[in-house]
């Protein structure tokens, strides 16, 4: 009696644990819920954020989660220029031209730029800013000596700089880029010169590089390593007295203390989580859901360099033996629509007519059998002239996506007669190995801050040794176009030049494009005054009330 | 006895040796390099990249480097983190505190209830030594990841019982994760205790001390425990080393930025001068408790004293 009172013990003890750890009922209600709500709303379940009808007021603590903790808060370092650190710095800490300007002037044939700072203007130190900062900040940038060389290739065609007075900046270039005079305005961080000043060799361990001074509506007040970083408000602009940055790393741990309340802004959610809180009461009723397109795709490419894919044919039979309906429910969760176009969807950029290729095995069978790729032997894998299809797609061992999505790729690609396998590493050999070409196949995203974008690093062949044109892809007229694009100013005529383009780079299959990832960001119902942009939100903006 | 470990202390030096260039080699032939790392950069300027590279020494011969690594090393310099550009050894002393901290209390709750846990199972034969056993033997195969997500999720999740904070050391944050890194520790000792204790308690002395009438109390507790010591010393000795390694998984899940995280990190991003320190600081740790436990099994059975005497 007492070993079967003792056995229903153990396995009651059992149970509880396997509940316990599979629960996902609400055991005890975050004290925000009220009882009683009804289902999230359209607006909600959509991303949309509502129309802000109340007045902005000064004070309290936003509290934002940070995934990474940044090397250094910079741009003007390449060790530290990241995307991550260029939002959480770049508005709220340090301001760019554009913000700092009370008049800009561009010649009429766009190679000269006057630029008249405002009056007035102080450094978080107390210092004025002058021209001179300004001429400090683009030296370090120009100097080839120091490690600045990410903003440097956006400059390279600058020719001279003059400083006629404390107010007035004069650039000059050598030739006309489509892009030069909006990098210089909104993408250079102007510093103090004499935060910046010393030699080459002291300029990787300044102290501005971890606790900046900048001109922002937010002042730097401390960094804690591996916890927090926390900005004050400097003045006026700002509503929020304090914005504390948060980093938590670990995903688990990020949602279980945003369930408690703990973030006030949650940025970039994973697919998985945003799918997972459309259920939870306490997500629905105390936050708001935000989305909204980024200028983001991922794609798959293959080593054009090797002669198994140096063929469009064998390249477009590869994008037909895509499964994009299986991986959009399964691993994108549908939250990541396909794409085709390199430069921001839904601009004038990119030509509507050109449509994602569709899941297509026999058209995929046909069109690798007209490149003379058969299963001669009988083996069950294709060939040609003696070569099998086989090959390695290469993976980041970190990439939770990747893990899912290639898997199921290759089982299509294997049910095809290809021999395809996947080959891990980790993400830092994997990023040498991309850079070194040393792959078969790989998968990568591009991600930029603005939608304004020159497509000529990804895919001109100048770029194939040493740029970001990893796979080899060499096109003589994309690469006219791309030329083309770089030199017109006229933004209508550079967007049909860009149409071209992208419609080439499909035909070619230079990439298998896939999805376009979204931002998928949680706010609490308490943030207001948030605008979605593709630099982040601007926190200054941002006001707290109950 | 000073000689022994004057000897042990000669012997720490090509120890330390090899450890560093066996850490230094596997580092440097391991693919992957720190300055191609983040793509998000746009385009690389190789020269901008080689003039990194020499800046930092990197371009020399990987014997010149390690022979300038060991060079500064004598200074206890460890250079610049190769991401940060932070000194290494200010951002070991950052990290090691909260790993001492946590991985102490975790050694002294393991360790505190796995020797009076092991010294009662040692006596019990009945079913409850044996679901005891059983639960500690479930516990261990549970994977250490898992526990500590369940202890988040139920001690500090809103869902249950909301009692911690779910990240930090502040306000007994450090309390989940002391917990989650003293559970091997507790089930693997109270094994260890519970065997050690079982043979000592079927040997002469201890019989003969229960024919004298000792109180089995004190037969137990001084007589048997002391010799079934030597395992856990040795156990505890290996377990010095985690005051300053730290702990990965644990630090990550509870945002303790340890020594654990500092390591992980640092080989992610192929951070040469903070592997290097981290692997240095971690087997002065090791060679330094392996003697401590070398002595204490001195201190404890003095049949191993005389021998070294000899």
């Amino acid at each position: 009696m007492r070993e079967r009172i003792f056995n229903r013990m153990g396995w009651c003890l059992f149970l509880a644990l396997v509940l316990v750890s599979g629960c996902s009922c609400s055991c005890r209600q975050n004290p925000a819920v009220d009882a009683g709500v009804a289902g999230p709303d359209a607006d909600w379940l959509a991303g949309r954020l509502p129309l802000e009808t109340g007045t902005p007021k000064k004070g309290g603590t936003l509290t934002v989660r940070l995934p990474l903790e940044p090397a250094g808060l910079t741009r003007l370092h390449d060790r530290f220029n990241e995307g991550t650190m260029a939002r959480i710095t770049v508005g709220p800490i340090y301001e760019t031209l554009d913000a700092l300007s009370e008049k800009v002037v561009e010649s009429d044939d766009h190679l000269t730029l006057t630029i008249t700072l405002k009056k007035g203007i102080v450094f978080h130190d107390g210092t004025p800013l002058t021209s001179n900062d300004v001429k400090a900040t683009l030296g370090v940038i120009l100097d080839e000596r120091f490690p600045t060389s990410t903003l440097r290739t956006s400059l390279e065609h600058f020719d001279q700089l003059q400083f006629p007075d404390e107010r007035t900046v004069i650039f000059r270039w050598k030739k006309p880029y489509f892009l030069a005079n909006h990098t210089l305005l909104t993408a250079i961080p102007i510093m103090p010169a004499a935060a910046i000043a010393g030699p080459v060799e002291a300029f990787d361990t300044l102290p501005i590089h971890r606790a900046p001074i900048g001109t922002g509506p937010f002042k730097f007040e401390k960094w804690e390593p591996g916890v927090s970083l926390t900005y004050v408000r400097a003045d006026d602009r700002a509503f929020v007295d304090k914005i504390v940055f948060r980093i938590v790393k670990d995903d688990t741990a990020a949602m279980t203390a945003l369930e408690k309340g703990e973030f006030d802004l949650f940025i970039r959610l994973t697919p998985a989580a945003w799918r997972s809180i459309e259920s939870q009461r306490w997500a629905f009723t105390g936050y708001r859901r935000i989305t909204f397109a980024e200028n983001a795709y991922a794609w798959i490419g293959f080593n054009q360099r090797k002669p198994l894919f140096a063929s469009k044919n064998v390249r477009r039979a590869l994008a037909m033996l895509y499964p994009s309906e299986t991986i959009e429910k399964t691993v994108d969760l549908g939250l990541e629509p396909r794409t085709s176009c390199p430069w921001m969807e839904g601009t004038t950029s990119c030509d509507p007519s050109v449509k994602p290729i569709a899941f297509d095995p026999a058209g995929a069978k046909t069109l690798l059998a007209s490149d003379g790729w058969k299963d001669s032997d009988g083996d069950g894998v294709l060939d040609r002239e003696g070569v099998k299809f086989s090959f390695a797609f290469l993976i980041a061992a970190q990439s939770v996506k990747m893990n899912k999505l290639v898997p199921i790729y290759l089982d299509t690609l294997r049910q095809a007669s290809i021999d395809a396998r996947i080959e891990t590493v980790d993400v830092s050999a994997y990023m040498s190995r991309v850079r070194a070409h040393d792959f078969d196949a790989m998968a990568l995203s591009w991600a930029a801050a603005d939608s304004l974008q020159d497509n000529f690093a990804n895919f001109h062949s100048s770029q194939a040794d040493a740029g970001n044109d990893f796979l080899g892809y060499a096109n003589p007229d994309v690469d006219a176009l791309l030329e083309r694009i770089r030199t017109e100013l006229d933004p209508t005529a550079r967007a049909a030049l860009e149409r071209q383009a992208h419609k080439l780079i499909f035909e070619d299959q230079a990439y298998l494009f896939m999805g376009r990832r979204p931002s998928l960001d949680l706010a609490k119902r308490s943030v207001h005054g948030l605008v979605p942009s593709l630099r982040g939100y601007d926190l200054a903006k941002v006001w707290l009330a109950p | 006895m000073k000689r022994y470990v004057f000897r042990r202390l000669l012997l720490m030096i090509p120890t330390f040796f090899g450890i560093s260039l066996l850490t230094f080699l596997v580092a440097r032939l391991a693919p992957g390099d720190p300055f191609l790392l983040d793509l998000e950069t746009g385009e690389l300027d190789p020269e901008a990249i080689a003039r990194a590279r020499a800046a930092q020494g990197l371009d020399a011969p990987l014997p010149l480097q390690f022979a300038r690594w060991m060079f500064h090393l004598v200074r206890f310099d460890f250079g610049r983190s190769l991401i940060d550009q932070r000194l290494v050894t200010e951002k070991i002393f950052e990290a090691m505190p909260r790993t001492a901290l946590v991985a102490g209390l975790a050694m002294i709750l393991g360790f505190g209830l796995a020797i009076p846990l092991g010294v009662w199972l040692s006596t019990r034969r009945d079913r409850w030594g044996r679901a005891v056993e059983a639960l500690l033997l479930t516990a261990w195969s549970v994977p250490s990841f898992w526990i500590a997500v369940m202890a988040l999720m139920i001690f500090a999740g809103p869902r249950f019982l909301d009692l911690f904070p779910v990240q930090g050391l502040e306000n007994g944050g450090f309390v989940l994760p002391v917990i989650c890194l003293a559970f091997p520790t507790i089930v693997v000792a109270t094994r260890q205790v519970r065997a050690a204790m079982e043979e000592a308690l079927a040997q002469d002395y201890v019989k003969a001390a229960r024919a004298r009438g000792i109180p089995e109390r004190r037969v137990i507790w001084k007589h048997a425990l002391r010799n079934s010591l030597l395992p856990v010393v040795t156990m505890f000795g290996l377990h010095l080393p985690h005051l300053v390694g730290g702990s990965v998984i644990i630090e990550r899940i509870f945002g303790v930025p340890g020594m654990g995280l500092l390591a992980f990190d640092s080989i992610g991003s192929r951070d040469y001068p903070t592997i290097m320190g981290v692997a240095t600081v971690m087997a002065i740790a090791t060679m330094t408790s392996m003697l401590l436990v070398d002595l204490a099994y001195g201190f404890i059975d003095p049949r191993i004293r005389l021998e070294r005497a000899k």
